[in-house]
């Protein structure tokens, strides 16, 4: 029996509100089967983890997502950082929720239209090198979500939920 | 080729050889050891850095069958556990682990065992999930194998990531 992961997530921006699906990259296998690389046996070692963090956003609203892609395509620079908070829920043994939420405060970018968004997946390993990279993206190019006018006046935040079950 | 890359499709497959007999094996990945891949992404409780690792167990049982939620072998040996040698490598738009057990003379094996049931331990350290899963001759996913402090035994565990086709 496989498992399957698949992502979506949601957008809310002072009125705006938008779903999506996203699209996994190269680099996400990469980092997902890097996670079993660690020291299996005996305890790992404190330093080796992994963890899901945020890619940002951007203003690309052109170019699809690509199986090589490491970046979002025209990353916006970020002036606030966000909060992040992480939730993990089972459902009656047949499907388990990784979430995660990503809060920016007001005036976290300039105004700009925002077309992508991304995560990344971030880890260290036994020999202390930290690695990081795109796992995922949601684009406006692939027609996950309508691009939208970003306004410094009003929080974003972005919900992704990765979900696995079987096939 | 083409591929769906909104999701992500983890597959086992598992080599069991001894010199007289090699084995392929589809391993059913079980809920807890699909809970454990969401708790590591999905932070596990408050604390977002998990660190996963996984251990072989074996076993003797050879007429329990697996059900979704079995967390434990039937009947598990404690022979001393092996060290894994651990590979990881890209495919066509897929990357996959592979762990190779080799279990060789006295150390592990005594007397004449027979092995029934293989599991991996999936452990996550930081949220303290546990995930599990087994392969079983009850399950007719493999035949038994025998073996003592003479015959070596190799099983080797590759999880595969890759798009969905």
């Amino acid at each position: 029996m496989k498992v399957k992961a698949s992502g979506q997530g949601y957008i809310e921006h002072g009125n705006i509100k938008r779903e999506f699906k996203n699209h996994f990259v190269s680099g996400g296998l990469q980092l997902m089967a890097t996670l079993f690389t660690f020291n299996t046996f005996g305890s790992p070692a404190s330093h080796e983890y992994w963890f899901v963090s945020p890619a940002g956003v951007g203003t690309d609203t052109t170019t699809k997502t690509t199986f090589v892609m490491s970046t979002l395509v025209s990353p916006l620079s970020t002036l606030i950082n966000p909060s992040i908070s992480y939730q993990h829920q089972t459902f009656n043994n047949s499907a388990a929720l990784a979430q995660i939420t990503i809060a920016y405060p007001t005036s976290a970018f300039l105004s700009a239209t925002i077309g992508e968004i991304g995560i990344n997946g971030v880890y260290t390993d036994s020999g202390y090198n930290i690695g990081y990279g795109l796992m995922s993206r949601a684009s406006t190019a692939d027609g996950d979500f309508a691009a939208f006018a970003y306004n410094p006046a009003n929080m974003l935040q972005i919900t992704w939920n990765m979900i696995f079950s079987w096939v | 080729m083409k591929y769906k890359d909104d999701e992500i499709i983890v597959e086992g497959i598992v080599m069991i050889e001894t010199p007289y007999k090699k084995q392929k094996a589809h391993n059913t990945i079980l809920y807890p050891y699909l809970n454990l891949l969401a708790a590591v992404n999905g932070g596990g409780g408050s604390n977002s850095y998990n660190s996963l690792y996984n251990r072989l167990i074996l076993g003797t049982d050879t007429t329990t069958p697996t059900v979704a939620t079995t967390t434990g072998l039937a009947s598990p040996l404690t022979s001393t556990e092996v060290s894994p040698k651990i590979v990881i490598a890209s495919g066509t738009n897929s990357w996959y682990i592979q762990y190779t057990y080799i279990y060789t003379g006295s150390s592990y094996f005594t007397s004449l065992v027979t092995i029934g049931e293989i599991a991996i331990l999936g452990i996550d350290n930081n949220s303290n999930v546990n995930g599990f899963t087994r392969l079983a001759v009850a399950d007719g996913t493999f035949t038994a194998v025998s073996v003592n402090a003479s015959t070596p035994l190799s099983i080797q565990w590759n999880v595969y990531f890759e798009f969905g086709a």
